[in-house]
């Protein structure tokens, strides 16, 4: 019985008829050697280039190895290649530490100056939020500039250091 | 010729092909069979030869008009004059007087109700898609055509052969008609068992029992397979009970692997069969015919598709046609229909319900236990012998518990029950059964959307309604179809998440998971649309810098059997090595491999974000992707882009040194964010184009169907047609 099972399973091995290795494709787009630090058009808090997008309000250290601090207004600035059918999406925390204090918060969005959407935080957490972004409030291929503005910061008993909420990614999509 | 002229004709032309071959077979093999069986078996042994005539035809391309035309006659003429039609003298011992006028009133009355019904514009869910749209690609071909992105089109297809020669002159209801003189013949074959066990009462209540249940009814009433091949099984068991030549007795075992791969239980039966009573000359002689049935659908697989019982067995079978976690999803899910909470819910579902899984046996069968009782019956070898043979053949039934796959089971146990039970309850219950499947009786207890003959659609079948008149009133699937005809040209591919009435149309439908390719189409779309599935983040993984000819990115992680991770599937969707931080260029000495999948691997390499290597299986240790740079290079690093959508998924990195060993490297993996990649929508469609899909078919039913109206111009789509809740989009 042995000699029939083993002689079937090598049939059977035999069988398979895996492909040669393949050669590598060509390449869709150009393949970009060295990592950039041009800008982009959305930014994980933990990417190598996320410090270029920084206008103002967001702190430089990086925690537990994915956001960051924010204070009153972060600000950013991203490069967009087209303006059509884009949104704005922020990954956002208020934390329970801050929200003991603050209570409630409002987060204003601002592209480009105009007035994109009010975020309420009722109660401590995170949130994905998106938005559809007017193509108008939009330039291609020039920076353009987000706002967001928390109505309390956090004030540390202890020393008087300020902190507004947690930033863990921010951009465009579509 | 008016429409139910050839329809009529195209059915019994077929049936008296295959009733002249078999009476030919019957005579050369000098089969013993009383006049009975000989008018019922000439019709089954000659399926199997005609099934093989067609599929020669197919690999020929001779599938024309008047090449089976002239086929057909030839073999009626030989048969003639041959002289194989003369009926045998020898009778059976007549029927008891009582079911005399039970079983005939009862039999006529449903037959005609079925042969109406089958003769009715066909609109059955599998028959209208695959079974006939398949066969409908044949014919346009005049023969066998590889369907890459149908996997249905890998079963065996031995009935289907037998439809294609119907479906030459009448089309869908033809080939219905063809099933349903299976489902006519079946209920004789056991009414003349059981007068040749000397248990006519028996046989009597057993063919009522087995033909009246709705579900039966139904399916061998449409375009399926299953009713012909639960016919052709219980030949082969009649066969072995009569102690038949073994050449015949091998035709038909092998022939039921050749309609339904699970059938091939009737091969192993009759295997078994013969090795109990050791009769190794004769299980030897059997296998010729049984080999000469199988084979040509298991070479043409191989061939075509690189796994001999394609679309199964694809982890034992390697191949990108259908991806094994395709498989693996399917089993699970077979075991658990939508609404299937519990198997305590399976008697009720399957005998009186039938919704859930799509169909019921009639109320009579939940007295089916009561067949255990014959296997006390001592004085009732034969009811034992069928319960066996019931057990046998309900093994399929754990992978689908759908109730068309206890279809098999039901002559067997129907007969363990009529012998079990007294003989004077046999004629009541087969009349209250009668009564209880009458259409539309079952209106009454089952389920409002349970599947069985609801009605007698009379003016329909003679086609004093037309089937474009009734369709376009009551079946959107059809004005779909007709969509997808009138808007599209010869030669466009449409692709379509769920499956359509594809046999209304000439046009290649490639529906999202009836294929590898399919699915990985389908992946695209998703990709674009959700975050979860694109290319966000990065890990790098960086060690000591030194010179290797190769590197991997091997799985490691077994996640126990069962959970949702053990069901995750790795991805990747660009592969990069790095030395000094600098990308190193993909170099034409490259090679590239993946296990498993390596048909994909150049998707982790082309620098482009819709696309992504996946395994297309469930996770396993051991699982790699590699790159040979075909010479030592200097390389300090392994960068890996992938999607979040694989939680489970834990990597290593191997090096593979100077003497061309693989050795774990001392890697430090680290995670970053990657920009959701810009114009997903538009790449998406561009792949579409690559792979010659024309058009896209969105239910608004669909999961996220409104993006595609909505960001119709990211896509690069144009709305061209809308039917009911199906709408069509132009790829520009």
């Amino acid at each position: 019985m042995r000699p029939v099972l083993l002689i079937a399973t090598l049939a059977l091995a035999g069988c398979v008829k895996y492909p040669e290795p393949y050669r590598p494709p060509i390449q869709r787009r150009p393949m970009e050697i060295t990592e950039t630090n041009k800008l982009g058009h959305f930014i994980y808090m933990n990417a190598p280039n996320a410090t270029h997008h920084f206008v103002a309000d967001v702190l430089v250290d990086l925690n537990d190895g994915n956001w960051r601090w924010t204070l009153k207004s972060p600000t950013l600035q991203f490069v967009l290649p087209s303006t059509q059918a884009m949104r704005l999406r922020a990954d956002l925390t208020v934390a329970e530490l801050t929200f003991e204090q603050t209570g409630p918060v409002k987060i204003t969005v601002h592209v480009g100056g105009h007035l994109l959407d009010t975020i309420e935080f009722a109660k401590p957490g995170q949130r994905v939020w998106e938005k559809a972004v007017p193509a108008e409030w939009l330039t291609a291929g020039g920076p353009v500039l987000v706002r967001l503005e928390i109505d309390k910061l956090w004030t540390a008993p202890a020393d008087g250091v300020k902190r507004g909420f947690i930033l863990t990614s921010i951009g465009f999509v579509q | 010729m008016p429409k139910a002229v050839s329809i009529l004709f195209g059915a019994l032309f077929t049936v008296v092909i295959a009733y002249a071959l078999g009476r030919v077979l019957l005579q050369r093999l000098r089969v013993k069979l009383t006049r009975e069986e000989e008018l019922l078996f000439g019709f089954v042994a000659g399926a199997p030869l005609l099934s093989l005539l067609i599929f020669t035809l197919a690999s020929l391309h001779l599938i024309y008009d008047g090449v089976l035309f002239v086929l057909g006659l030839a073999a009626v003429g030989y048969a003639w004059k041959q002289r194989a039609f003369s009926l045998s003298s020898e009778r059976l011992p007549a029927l008891p007087r009582l079911w005399q006028w039970i079983f005939w009133p009862v039999y006529t009355v449903f037959a005609v109700i079925c042969g109406i019904y089958a003769m009715a514009p066909e609109w059955s869910p599998d028959g209208s898609s695959y079974h006939l749209g398949v066969l409908a690609h044949y014919y346009r071909a005049h023969g066998f055509v590889k369907l890459q992105s149908n996997m249905y089109a890998n079963l065996s297809q031995g009935v289907e052969m037998l439809f294609l020669n119907a479906w030459a002159y009448g089309r869908h209801s033809a080939a219905a008609l063809v099933h349903c003189a299976f489902l006519l013949t079946l209920p004789l074959l056991m009414l003349r068992y059981g007068q040749r066990m000397a248990m006519p009462a028996v046989g009597a209540a057993a063919a009522l029992f087995t033909f009246l249940c709705p579900v039966i009814m139904v399916d061998g009433a449409s375009a399926y397979i299953d009713v012909a091949v639960v016919c052709v099984l219980f030949a082969v068991y009649y066969l072995c009970e009569i102690d038949a030549p073994p050449l015949l007795i091998g035709l038909l075992a092998g022939f039921c692997y050749a309609m339904k791969y699970t059938a091939f239980l009737a091969v192993v039966y009759v295997v078994l069969r013969f090795a109990w009573r050791r009769r190794w000359k004769d299980l030897a002689v059997l296998a010729v015919p049984a080999a000469i049935m199988i084979l040509p659908w298991v070479a043409r697989n191989w061939i075509w598709f690189g796994n001999p019982v394609s679309p199964l067995f694809n982890a034992w079978f390697p191949n990108p046609w259908v991806h094994v976690s395709f498989e693996q999803d399917y089993q699970r899910y077979m075991r658990f229909y939508n609404g299937l909470t519990s198997y305590w819910q399976l008697p009720m579902e399957l005998t009186v319900r039938g919704q859930i899984l799509g169909g019921f046996l009639g109320p009579l069968f939940l007295l089916t236990p009561l067949a255990l009782l014959a296997l006390l019956g001592l004085r009732k070898p034969a009811a034992r012998r069928a319960l066996a043979a019931a057990a046998l053949f309900a093994l399929p039934y754990a992978a689908n518990v759908g109730t068309r796959f206890l279809i098999p089971v039901v002559p067997f146990a129907a007969f363990a029950l009529a012998a079990a039970l007294p003989g004077i309850t046999l004629p009541v219950l087969a009349l209250a059964h009668a009564a209880l499947s009458f259409p539309d009786m079952p209106a009454r207890y089952a389920d409002t959307y349970a599947w069985r003959i609801g009605n007698i659609p009379l003016r329909q079948a003679l086609r004093l309604q037309s089937e474009e008149s009734w369709f376009r009133y009551k079946w959107p699937q059809y004005r779909v179809a007709r969509m997808v005809e009138e808007k599209t040209k010869p030669g466009d591919v449409v692709f379509s998440f769920p499956s359509i009435a594809e046999s209304y149309t000439t046009r290649e439908i490639r529906v999202s998971f009836q294929s590898g390719p399919n699915a990985v189409l389908r992946d695209y779309l998703l990709i674009a649309q959700l975050s979860d599935l694109q290319p966000i983040e990065r890990t790098t993984f960086r060690f000591p810098r030194q010179s290797l000819s190769g590197v991997r990115a091997v799985q490691t992680n077994k996640p126990a059997a069962g959970t949702e991770d053990s069901h995750d599937i790795w991805s990747i969707s660009e592969f990069r090595v790095q030395d000094e931080g600098r990308e190193l260029r993909r170099a034409g000495g490259w090679r590239l491999n993946a296990r498993p999948n390596p048909w994909g691997v150049q998707k982790a390499f082309d620098n482009w974000p819709i696309t992504r290597w996946r395994g297309w299986q469930w996770i396993e240790p051991g699982m790699y992707v590699e790159v040979d740079f075909g010479q030592p290079t200097m390389t300090d690093a392994v960068v890996l882009e992938a999607s979040t959508d694989q939680y489970a998924v834990r990597l290593k990195i191997q090096g593979r040194d100077a003497a061309g060993v693989w050795k774990d490297l001392p890697a430090k993996a680290q995670k970053t964010g990657l920009a959701p990649p810009l114009g997903l929508r538009g790449a998406a469609m561009e792949e579409f184009r690559r792979a010659g899909v024309t058009h896209l078919l969105v239910r608004e039913d669909d999961y996220l169907w409104e993006d595609y109206g909505r960001n119709a111009w990211l896509w690069g789509i144009r709305e061209i047609g809308v039917s009911d809740i199906s709408h069509l989009y132009k790829l520009e």
